[in-house]
C-alpha cells in the first residue's frame, strides 16, 4: 500500500539552537530527551544553515532554496508568493499538516500577525513567542483562556504595536511561568492534541516551532540580533518532545514517523554572524529505516525539504536546489560536502554583509567591501578540523595562502552554483 | 501640458547581435550608419555598455525584468520566462502608455518553430517573428511577406513541410535565400513598415506610445540585400583581431569554439577560408546598413507625425558576434568585448543634448529603469538597474563602478556544462570560468588590461606578476555579484 513508504513527519523546529561539539544537542544535560534521540538516530556532523538571521534560514528550511533563489533575504521580508513550501507540497498528496509555534517567513514586528498560506496546513495554531503580542498569538490566548488570573496578571493591557519594547518584569514574569505553562509545553502539547484529532489513515506532518531564544519573540534589542539561548526554554522544549514521543508511541504511530530535529540557526554576538555558533546548526534523523550514525561531511539546511519529500514518496520538484538526504543516509551517495551562508544586513550605518563557505574542513568568511570604495573587503579563513572554535584566523599566514586563493575560487562557484536556475530548460534555444 | 513636462513616447529600437564598436561614429570609418550616427550626433552615445549574457534570451530578460541573469531565472535560451517576473512593458501599459512590440522578441523558446507564447507584457500590438527563416504560422512576417510579395515568398518557402531542419540558418554557411531579398521585402523592412504604422497610429493627445522595434539583422546567417553589400568597401574593415598562438593560454573551450561554432552544432571560423571571413565581415556590415536605413524610415516617420521632439529614442543590441575575432564566429560563453559591449544610443529632444557621450560602465538592466524614469512611473517593482538619464546630464557621482555578464550554459548545451562570469572593473576585465561545485568543468580564467590590450589578445591570467591583480579582481566581482542579489523583495516590517 501506498501510505506506508509515506511516513509521519514530525519537525521539531528551534529558533537560536547551535550545534553541540559533536553536532548533535549542545546541552544533553539540559535535553536528555533530544540526546537520545540523536544517539538512536543519524547525526549530520556538519549542517549549516545558509542564512545568518531566522527568518531567511526558515525560509530556506521550507523551500529548499538558496536565499538568492527565494528571496526573502532578511528579516522583515514576506517570503515571496510565488514560492512553495514543502507543507504546501505534501497538503495535496494527502498529508494532514499542522504547525504550532513560530514560523517566522513575513515581518513580525509591530506585533504583526503571520498568516499561513491557506493551502498549507489543515491546523496551524500560530505564535512567534510568548512575548510576541499579537492578539492572534495562539499561545497567549490559551494561556488567558486557561489562566486568566496569571495572564493579566502578567499583561494587564493590551498591546500597543508602536511601543514594543518590553518591560523586564513582564519578561520575567513569562521566564518565571511554571513548566505547565509555558511557551514551548503549549507547543508540544498543543500539537500532540492535534496529531491526535487526525485520522491515522493518512500520514501527518507536524512541526513545532519551538522558541528557546531569550528574546521569547519579543523584538531583538536594537544593537543585536543575538539570541543567547535561554536554559529552561531548552529544558521545557525537551520535556515537550519527550512527551510527543510518547504520545506517539502509546498511539502505534512513532513507528511510522520519521523525527526531524533541526534548527534556523544558532546565536552569536553582533559582528559574528558567520561564526560557527551561528551558522553550524543541529541535524537529526530519526525513524524507521534510518540507522544510527554520524555523517561528517557538511550539509545545507535547504537540503531538508527535498529529504522530506523523498520520506513522503513525492517526486523532488524543479524548483528546490537542495539535494535529498536519502542517498545520503543509505551510504549510497556522499553528502554535498560544502555550504555557503550569507549575512545581508542593512540595518547598520555601515554595510554588514558576510559570506560563508564551508568546504574541505575549512571555512572562508568574506567581509564584503563596497564597490563604490566606502570600505573594503576581507577575508578570515579557519581550519574547523583542527580549530572548531575559530580561534586562529590563517587567511594572513603566507602557509596557507593557497588554501585561502582555492577557497576564494571555490567561493565564486558555489555562488554560481546557488543562482536560481530552477526553471527547467525545455528547449535548445 | 508643456512640452517639458508631457510624458514621452518611447521607441526602442533593438538590433540582435550587433558588436558595440559597429557604428560609424563609435569609430567603424567602413559602417554606413548615417541615421544611427544622427542619434547618437543629436544625443548620447554610452561608450561601455554591457550586456548582461552574451546570447539572446538571458540577456532579453534582464532587459525586461531590470534583474541580473543570476535573478531572474532565464538563464539560458530555450528556458521560459518565468512566470513570476514582470515585464517593465506591463508597468508603461498601466500608467496609460499605448505599447506594442514589432519583430523578435525571444523571452520563451522559439525551436522546433514554436510560437512564442505571450507573457504579461502589457502589449496592445504584438507582431512576433522569431526571425526571417522561423516557419511557426504566426510568424507576422511570412503573413506580411505572402501578402506583399506572394511570388518571393513561394518561391523561398515552397511548402513541403515546415519541420525539416529547424536549425537551418545556424548551419548555412553564407546568407540565406530570405537574407538577400530585396530590401521591399526584407525582415528588416517589414519591421520599420509595421513600426511605422504604430507610430501613426491615432492616439488621443495624452496617450503615449512605447514601441520595442526588434530587428533580427545583423545575426547571422550572414547576408544582406545586394544593394546594402555593394555599399561596403570590404578592404577596408580591419582583418580579424587575433595574433599567432593567442588560443594556447586562453581557457581550452575557446579552441573548440574557434573549431565549431554553438557547441558544435554550427560551423566554426576553422570552417572558412581567410576570404570567406573576409567576406561575413563585410556582409555583417552590409546588414547593420541595411538596418541604418530603416531605422532612418522609422524616425522619419517619427518627424513627419510631428512626434521626434517628444519621443525618447533608444537604440541597442542584445549582444555582440565573434565576427573572426580571437579566431571565432557567433557567441557562446567567451565573454570579450565582442560578445558583451553592444551599442546604446539614446536621442530625447530638451533632455539629452546633442553630442553627449557617457563612458561609465553601463549595463543593459539600467535600460528599463531608464524607460520607467522617462515616463514618470518611479523605479518599477523588481528592477535592480538605475536610470541613465541622470549620466546624460553629467550627474554621475554615485554610479556603480562595474559591470557583470554571466553566461550559465546559456547557448547550445556542453558537456560538461560551462558557466563563465565577467567583470568589468577600471582598466580590467576579468573572466571566471567556472568550476567545482557549480559545474564539473574545469576552473579556469582570463585577465585583460583593456587599457594596454583592449583588443584581449593576451591572457595574464596565469601571470604570476599579475596575481595581486587578480585576487584583487576575484574579491570585486565577490563584492559586484553582492551588489547584484535581489534584495527587491520589500522589508515591510523591521524584524
Amino acid at each position: 500500500m501506498q501510505n506506508i513508504s509515506r511516513r509521519n513527519v514530525l519537525i521539531l523546529l528551534f529558533d537560536a539552537l547551535a550545534a553541540g561539539p559533536d553536532g548533535a544537542i549542545i546541552r544533553p544535560d539540559l535535553a536528555p530527551n533530544l540526546a537520545k534521540l540523536a544517539k538512536a538516530g543519524a547525526v549530520f556532523q556538519a549542517a549549516y544553515t545558509p542564512a545568518s538571521q531566522g527568518s531567511p534560514a526558515r525560509a530556506s528550511f521550507f523551500t529548499g532554496l538558496d536565499p538568492a533563489a527565494h528571496g526573502l533575504w532578511q528579516n522583515g521580508v514576506v517570503l515571496p508568493s510565488w514560492n512553495m513550501t514543502f507543507p504546501q507540497r505534501l497538503a495535496p498528496l494527502g498529508y494532514h499538516n499542522i504547525l504550532v509555534g513560530r514560523r517566522h517567513l513575513a515581518g513580525v514586528a509591530n506585533w504583526t500577525t503571520e498568516h499561513c498560506r491557506l493551502d498549507e496546513y489543515a491546523a496551524c495554531d500560530w505564535a512567534h513567542g510568548p512575548l510576541h503580542r499579537s492578539r492572534q498569538n495562539a499561545y497567549l490566548a490559551w494561556l488567558q483562556d486557561t489562566q486568566p488570573e496569571i495572564y493579566f496578571k502578567i499583561f494587564p493591557k493590551q498591546a500597543n504595536p508602536d511601543d514594543t519594547e518590553i518591560a523586564s518584569d513582564m519578561r520575567e514574569a513569562v521566564r518565571a511561568l511554571p513548566e505547565s505553562l509555558s511557551f514551548n509545553t503549549w507547543v508540544g502539547q498543543q500539537l500532540a492534541e492535534r496529531i491526535a484529532d487526525c485520522s491515522a489513515e493518512c500520514p501527518f506532518l507536524g512541526i513545532a516551532g519551538f522558541v528557546v531564544g531569550a528574546g521569547m519573540g519579543a523584538p531583538p534589542s536594537c544593537t543585536s540580533e543575538s539570541e543567547q539561548l535561554d536554559d529552561t526554554a531548552l529544558r521545557h522544549s525537551d520535556t515537550a518532545a519527550g512527551a510527543l514521543f510518547e504520545m506517539l508511541d502509546a498511539s502505534g504511530r512513532l513507528e511510522d514517523t520519521v523525527v526531524i530535529l533541526t534548527s534556523a540557526r544558532g546565536n552569536c554576538e553582533p559582528g559574528s554572524e558567520m561564526s560557527e555558533a551561528n551558522l553550524h546548526v543541529p541535524l537529526v534523523l530519526n525513524g524507521p529505516a534510518i540507522d544510527a550514525q554520524t555523517i561528517k561531511g557538511a550539509v545545507s539546511t535547504i537540503d531538508i525539504a527535498p529529504t522530506i519529500l523523498d520520506l513522503a514518496a513525492a517526486p523532488i520538484p524543479a524548483r528546490m536546489q537542495g539535494a535529498s538526504l536519502h542517498g545520503v543516509l543509505s551510504g549510497s551517495c556522499p553528502p554535498r560536502g560544502w555550504s555557503l551562508s550569507r549575512h545581508r544586513s542593512d540595518d547598520a550605518l555601515e554595510r554588514n554583509w558576510q559570506t560563508a563557505l564551508i568546504a574541505d574542513g575549512l571555512k572562508l568568511v568574506m567581509r564584503h567591501g563596497d564597490t563604490k570604495g566606502a570600505c573594503s573587503a576581507n577575508y578570515a579563513l579557519f581550519d574547523l578540523k583542527n580549530d572548531p572554535s575559530e580561534t586562529t584566523d590563517l587567511a594572513e599566514l603566507p602557509a596557507h595562502a593557497a588554501s585561502l586563493e582555492a577557497m576564494i575560487d571555490k567561493l565564486i562557484d558555489a555562488r554560481c552554483a546557488m543562482e536560481d536556475r530552477t526553471e527547467p530548460r525545455i528547449a535548445k534555444f | 501640458m508643456s512640452n517639458q513636462s508631457r510624458r514621452p513616447n518611447i521607441l526602442f529600437i533593438c538590433t540582435d547581435q550587433q558588436r558595440g564598436d559597429s557604428l560609424h561614429c563609435a569609430g567603424a570609418n567602413w559602417a554606413v550608419t548615417p541615421n544611427l550616427d544622427g542619434i547618437a550626433r543629436d544625443g548620447a552615445r554610452f561608450s561601455q555598455c554591457y550586456v548582461q549574457n552574451p546570447v539572446c534570451s538571458p540577456s532579453r530578460a534582464s532587459l525586461f525584468t531590470g534583474k541580473y541573469v543570476a535573478n531572474h531565472g532565464l538563464y539560458a535560451n530555450g528556458v521560459p520566462f518565468p512566470s513570476h517576473q514582470g515585464l517593465f512593458t506591463r508597468v508603461l501599459a498601466d500608467a496609460g502608455y499605448d505599447c506594442g512590440m514589432i519583430g523578435k522578441q525571444h523571452l520563451y523558446p522559439c525551436d522546433t518553430w514554436r510560437t512564442e507564447p505571450r507573457a504579461d507584457d502589457g502589449y496592445r500590438v504584438f507582431e512576433w517573428a522569431h526571425g526571417p527563416n522561423h516557419r511557426a504560422l504566426e510568424n507576422d512576417y511570412h503573413r506580411w511577406l505572402r501578402q506583399e510579395h506572394p511570388d518571393l515568398y513561394a518561391e523561398i518557402f515552397p511548402d513541403k513541410g515546415a519541420n525539416e531542419n529547424t536549425e537551418y540558418s545556424n548551419r548555412a554557411r553564407t546568407g540565406t535565400p530570405i537574407d538577400h531579398v530585396k530590401k521591399e521585402a526584407h525582415y528588416s523592412h517589414w519591421v520599420a513598415e509595421r513600426a511605422i504604422d504604430f507610430i501613426q497610429h491615432p492616439r488621443s493627445d495624452d496617450a503615449p506610445f512605447m514601441l520595442v522595434a526588434n530587428f533580427f539583422d545583423p545575426h547571422h546567417s550572414f547576408g544582406a540585400p545586394q544593394e546594402f553589400r555593394d555599399m561596403i568597401d570590404a578592404d577596408a574593415i580591419p582583418a580579424p583581431n587575433t595574433r599567432p598562438g593567442e588560443l594556447d593560454d586562453k581557457p581550452a573551450p575557446h579552441r573548440a569554439y574557434s573549431e565549431k561554432s554553438y557547441s558544435g552544432t554550427a560551423p566554426g571560423f576553422q570552417d572558412y577560408s581567410p576570404e570567406q571571413i573576409k567576406e561575413i565581415r563585410a556582409q555583417y556590415f552590409a546588414m547593420i546598413a541595411l538596418v541604418d536605413y530603416e531605422v532612418g524610415r522609422i524616425l522619419a516617420s517619427l518627424e513627419e507625425a510631428g512626434l521626434a521632439d517628444d519621443t525618447l529614442v533608444v537604440f541597442s543590441s542584445d549582444h555582440g558576434e565573434m565576427l573572426g575575432n580571437h579566431q571565432q564566429l557567433l557567441k557562446g560563453p567567451q565573454l570579450y568585448d565582442d560578445l558583451t559591449r553592444v551599442p546604446l544610443l539614446a536621442r530625447w529632444p530638451g533632455h539629452i543634448s546633442p553630442g553627449t557621450v557617457v563612458d561609465e560602465l553601463v549595463q543593459w538592466v539600467d535600460l528599463s529603469a531608464t524607460f520607467l524614469d522617462a515616463a514618470g512611473c518611479g523605479a518599477g517593482r523588481g528592477v535592480q538597474g538605475s536610470s541613465l538619464l541622470p549620466l546624460t546630464r553629467g550627474e554621475d557621482g554615485d554610479w556603480r563602478k562595474w559591470a557583470l555578464s554571466e553566461y550559465r550554459f546559456s547557448g547550445f548545451k556542453t558537456d560538461p556544462l560551462l558557466m563563465t562570469t565577467m567583470l568589468r572593473h577600471e582598466d580590467w576585465k576579468l573572466i571566471v570560468w567556472h568550476g567545482d561545485p557549480a559545474t564539473p568543468a574545469t576552473r579556469d580564467g582570463e585577465l585583460y588590461n583593456l587599457v594596454d590590450d583592449p583588443g584581449e589578445l593576451h591572457n595574464l591570467f596565469h601571470d604570476p606578476d599579475h596575481a595581486k591583480t587578480r585576487r584583487h579582481l576575484k574579491t570585486v566581482m565577490l563584492d559586484a555579484m553582492a551588489e547584484a542579489e535581489d534584495r527587491t523583495a520589500v522589508q515591510s516590517r523591521a524584524w
